[in-house]
């Protein structure tokens, strides 16, 4: 019982040590993953609020305070809207919108984070344009960390 | 120095200092108001030729007295960013203008965390206005839509993350036509800029909605970029009532530029401020006050430049694929070189297919297939694009007006005086609005026939869009449709026709063969009495014509067959009609017209556009 509640306790430590920004899952930490994202690109209505109420998002209690703002909310939700024109800039290897993305992000090379991100795009015309957004900032992100 | 001699010197000295602060109070006194006189000064606290400003926020002015006088405003400035650095923050360019003058030292604007977030860049490269081509959909963006782009450096991203300042009226949701179009008339909504990162204007206007992004980059030293920036932010916290017509998007934007130009772009009693009108001042007023321009083409522009710059047998390849909905022997005997850039136009194709149809999950699908296929070639987009239309600066001005000479067969003749607000027919070029269209408001005319005066025409609205298929792919274009409304005489089916107030609805379908036209259309109207002696108020109609565009030689040729629907169906009489603009110039054209249905007509016309 003992034993348990130790466990139980570093696991609530854990989950209250708030994550690096680079394994910030913005969909899920900062609640854009609550939100609904229309596939047709018009959520800009939607995403508006997080923009023009200060850049912030939902935060959860996994993440600390300001880890929702900025740049991590900026990356997510250009994303997430400009989703179609990315993975069409993607299969073609370039275009503004992969361009804009990249600049984002910043990677060291950015022809080697295409070359990947070309690999590992998932082309799936049934799943929720949301899902794949998530996908490619998680894998996006994973590739700058990784340098 | 002799200690006796010590006292005198301090006092001189003394004298000296209080001489030199007397000296420089009363040149900062001057410089003041100097500055309170300047142009730059004036604007950038949005006075317009009455000297009042057009803020409504008494929080945009630190002196009571603000809106109006611009001396006891630059004092209050002056006090406020003594006190606190937060209203320089506030009013950054306000701060630049009064440090030039030398009213006030030097500060770092980087450190207003709020200003600095808004820009989203640590420096404002250039400043782009960007003009969205009309869009039929909407009454209130029929005449296009101006916003400013402030600019980084990077340009290889298409500013997609640069900020743009919109101006829009504060519209509830779901507010029903007809109160939107009054109140919008009258002056029913408060408006206000709106910052946004570029894209989403890029996403709602180039791609949802299919317009053409024109980027107008100014020419502007570095010292104006600043300034303008800095004004813009200023503005974004300001509030104006919006009418429809004239204190519009184009009207307020025009006014924000004012504060770089040598000479006002709008003048605070115009009836119609356009954006088109704005964009031609900017081009015309002699002070090179545009850098370069650019265009940022719709998706549906987009598929139309690609495919056109396909060889014949790519073009083959890529219609046979949207049959075949995949790889045909036609694709295969391509080269990989040319197998991409069919792809590239696929894509294309499958994307604007999907924005026509949202809800249509095979346009999903088959673009996925497309990209897959595109992932197997190396990467590199082998198939760029320009777009070859003119800009829409160079298009005809939106007023109108007109003199003819009419004769008819059965022995009248004499002239018509027509005027139009706005905005553009059929017969005029298709620069700046859309090709085989016509939108036009508050067209009306008089006629002077036979020694007799007579109100003509009065079409409140008048909306044709032959919505054409440039490439011949299945759902690119082709449903075409008209709208008008308001009252007219039919003198060539009746004698002494009334005037009939009217509302006419049709839809049809046009193709495009290089400068031939082809259209047809069903149509109805609902019409008050033509003729004393009739007795239906439904018209219905099939008509079939051509639009051509041969060089500088613009027209259409038709054919109507109109049915009156009373207590029984009759046929009238069927309509031929054929118009042509035979030179046209950016101020005026010639025309001439030909119509026979029980009467015949021939008209002779000069437009002259301003």
């Amino acid at each position: 019982m003992k034993k348990f509640s130790c466990a139980a306790a570093a696991a609530v430590a854990m989950l209250s040590t708030p994550q690096a920004a680079a394994n910030i899952n913005p969909w899920q930490d900062c609640g854009i993953g609550a939100m609904i994202f229309e596939d047709n690109g018009v959520a800009a209505a939607i995403s508006n609020l997080i923009w023009d109420l200060g850049t912030t998002a939902i935060t959860s209690a996994t993440v600390s305070e300001g880890t929702c703002k900025g740049t991590i909310i900026a990356k997510a939700t250009y994303i997430n809207e400009n989703y179609e024109q990315i993975e069409t800039d993607l299969a073609i290897g370039e275009g503004q919108h992969l361009n804009a993305m990249l600049d984002l992000f910043a990677p060291a090379n950015r022809d080697e984070v295409v070359a990947e991100l070309r690999k590992s795009i998932q082309l799936d015309a049934q799943q929720p344009t949301v899902k794949k957004a998530e996908a490619l900032y998680m894998k996006t992100q994973a590739l700058v960390v990784a340098g | 120095m002799s200690k006796a001699s010590r006292p005198a010197f301090v006092a001189g000295l003394f004298l000296c200092v209080l001489l030199s602060i007397g000296f420089a109070t009363k040149a900062q006194a001057g410089a003041a108001e100097s500055l309170a006189q300047q142009r730059q000064w004036l604007k950038v606290l949005q006075y317009n030729e009455h000297g009042v400003s057009e803020v409504q926020n008494q929080d945009f002015f630190f002196a009571k007295s603000g809106a109006t006088d611009a001396v006891a405003e630059l004092k209050a400035t002056l006090a406020a960013f003594a006190q606190n650095e937060q209203a320089i923050c506030q009013f950054p360019a306000r701060h630049m203008l009064t440090t030039r003058a030398g009213l006030t030292n030097a500060f770092n604007y980087e450190t207003c965390a709020d200003y600095q977030a808004w820009l989203r860049t640590n420096q404002a490269e250039s400043i782009t206005l960007v003009f969205a081509d009309g869009y039929l959909k909407n009454p209130a963006s029929f005449h296009g839509h101006l916003f400013i782009r402030i600019d980084s450096g990077a340009s290889n991203n298409g500013h997609l993350l640069d900020n743009s300042l919109n101006f829009g009226a504060d519209v509830p949701p779901n507010e029903n036509p007809v109160t939107y179009i009054v109140k919008g008339l009258l002056g029913g909504y408060q408006a206000r800029y709106s910052a946004q990162p570029f894209y989403r204007h890029n996403l709602s206007y180039g791609v949802t909605e299919l317009r053409t992004l024109w980027d107008y980059e100014l020419e502007l030293t570095s010292q104006q970029t600043q300034l303008l920036a800095a004004h813009l932010w200023e503005l974004s916290r300001t509030d104006y009532q919006y009418f429809f017509t004239s204190k519009n998007c184009a009207y307020y934007v025009a006014r924000a530029l004012e504060l770089v130009t040598q000479n006002n772009l709008v003048h605070s009693s115009e009836w119609t401020v356009l954006p088109t009108d704005i964009i031609q001042r900017l081009n015309d007023s002699n002070q090179n006050l545009v850098r370069s321009i650019t265009a940022n083409e719709s998706e549906q522009s987009l598929l139309q430049s690609r495919f056109y710059q396909l060889s014949s047998a790519e073009q083959q390849a890529v219609r046979d694929w949207v049959q075949a909905t995949g790889a045909n022997a036609s694709f295969s005997a391509l080269t990989r070189q040319q197998q991409k850039r069919a792809l590239i136009t696929l894509s294309s194709y499958y994307s604007f297919l999907e924005r026509q149809s949202p809800d249509e999950p095979v346009h999903k699908e088959r673009k996925t297939q497309v990209l897959r296929q595109l992932l197997q070639y190396e990467p590199g987009n082998t198939l760029p694009t320009k777009l070859s239309a003119d800009p829409p600066h160079l298009g005809q001005p939106a007023n109108l007006l007109r003199l003819s000479y009419r004769s008819y067969d059965e022995g009248e003749s004499g002239v018509a005086f027509s005027f139009r607000p706005s905005y553009y027919d059929r017969l005029q070029p298709a620069t700046g609005k859309l090709p085989n269209s016509a939108l036009s408001m508050g067209d009306i005319e008089f006629s002077y026939l036979n020694n007799e005066l007579a109100l003509e025409r009065l079409w409140l609205v008048n909306i044709e869009a032959l919505n054409i298929s440039n490439t011949g792919l299945p759902g690119d274009g082709g449903g075409s449709w008209l709208v008008r409304g308001g009252a007219e005489r039919e003198r060539l089916r009746v004698t002494n026709p009334r005037l009939s107030a009217f509302v006419e609805g049709g839809v049809g379908r046009a193709r495009s063969f290089g400068s031939v036209t082809p259209y047809a259309f069903i149509q109805g109207r609902l019409h008050t009495k033509e003729a004393s002696s009739d007795n239906h108020h439904l018209t219905v109609a099939l008509r079939a014509g051509f639009d051509f565009n041969w060089k500088h030689l613009r027209g259409y040729c038709e054919v109507e067959q109109p049915a009156s629907i009373g207590s029984s169906w009759s046929h009238q009489t069927a309509i031929k009609r054929c118009a042509s603009a035979l030179y046209s110039q950016r101020n005026g054209d010639v025309r001439v017209v030909f119509a026979k249905q029980d009467d015949s007509l021939i008209e002779l016309a000069l437009s002259f556009y301003f």
